[in-house]
C-alpha cells in the first residue's frame, strides 16, 4: 500500500516559496509513489486545506514553514518534520525520506 | 485571467547585462518604475534585499526568483529577465543565476493578481516549464514559457 504523508507549506512572505515547496513536495512525491496532501498557507489564504481525516491518514507531518504555522495543534500526536521551506525546493526528496523515516524508525 | 497575461511585454529584457545581483535587481527595478508599478526604486530595491538576507531566493537550476513587498508598490506584478552572463546568488544548488523573476508585491490593496504571481512561483518548479526556459532564444519566447 501506498505510503501517506500530509505537509504545511508557509513563508514569510506567503507568495513564492509557500507554492514552490509546495509543487516540489507533490513532483518528488508523485515520482516515489507516495501519497502527500500539501496545504500552502499563503498571503491570499489556505490552499488545499487538510481536513481532520486527511490529519488521521497521514503518517507523518511535515512543516516546511519559515513563519508561524496557523492551527498547528491540529497535529499534536503526529510524528512531525520541521524543516525551512527551502528544503523542500532544495531536495523534496530526501525530505519525504527524511519524514517516512521518521515512521519507520 | 491567466498568468500569461499579467506578463507585461515592457518588463521582459532578454541578454540583460549585469555583472552582479545587486545590478540585476536595480535594473529591473527600473523597469518597474518605467512602467509606474514601482514609484520609490530605493525603497523597493531595500527591501528585495532584506528579503534575501533571511534566505536566497536562488531556487536552483539557475532560476532565482527575488520579491520586494513594500508600500511604494502600486500593483502586483513581475520583471522577468534572461541575463546576458550568470551572475553569484548564493543558489540552493550553488550555481549561478542566468533567469530573474523580480516580483513586486503590494502591502496592502491592489492584492488581485497575487495568486497568479504564486502561480508563476509554483510553475518554476515544474520541469517542463524549465526546459521551456532553456530552449528561450528570445523576450518572446520568455513570455511564451508560461502560456498553456
Amino acid at each position: 500500500m501506498a505510503r501517506k504523508l500530509i505537509a504545511v507549506t508557509a513563508c514569510a512572505t506567503g507568495v513564492a516559496h509557500t507554492y514552490m515547496a509546495q509543487k516540489a513536495l507533490i513532483q518528488a512525491a508523485k515520482k516515489m509513489g507516495v501519497l502527500i496532501k500539501v496545504e500552502t498557507q499563503g498571503a491570499t489564504g489556505l490552499g488545499h486545506k487538510l481536513t481532520e481525516k486527511d490529519v488521521q491518514i497521514g503518517e507523518a507531518v511535515i512543516l516546511a514553514t519559515d513563519t508561524k504555522v496557523r492551527e498547528k495543534e491540529r497535529f499534536n500526536g503526529k510524528k512531525v518534520l520541521e524543516v525551512g521551506v527551502s528544503e523542500p525546493i532544495k531536495d523534496a526528496k530526501k525530505v519525504i525520506e527524511k519524514a517516512l523515516a521518521l515512521v519507520d524508525e | 485571467m491567466e498568468l500569461a497575461e499579467i506578463i507585461q511585454p515592457e518588463l521582459v529584457s532578454y541578454d540583460l547585462e549585469a555583472s552582479n545581483q545587486k545590478e540585476v535587481i536595480n535594473k529591473m527595478a527600473e523597469l518597474l518604475v518605467k512602467q509606474g508599478v514601482v514609484l520609490d526604486q530605493d525603497e523597493f530595491v531595500a527591501s528585495v534585499f532584506a528579503r534575501e538576507k533571511t534566505g536566497t531566493t536562488g531556487i536552483g537550476a539557475g532560476i532565482a526568483i527575488p520579491h520586494g513587498q513594500a508600500d511604494t508598490v502600486t500593483a502586483s506584478a513581475v520583471a522577468i529577465a534572461k541575463l546576458h552572463e550568470a551572475v553569484e546568488w548564493k543558489s540552493l544548488d550553488d550555481k549561478p543565476v542566468i533567469y530573474v523573476f523580480l516580483l513586486a508585491i503590494p502591502n496592502s490593496g491592489a492584492q488581485e493578481h497575487l495568486q497568479l504571481l504564486s502561480q508563476l512561483a509554483e510553475d518554476l518548479m515544474d520541469d517542463d516549464v524549465r526546459a521551456k526556459l532553456e530552449k528561450s532564444q528570445s523576450a518572446q519566447d520568455l513570455m511564451q514559457v508560461f502560456q498553456k
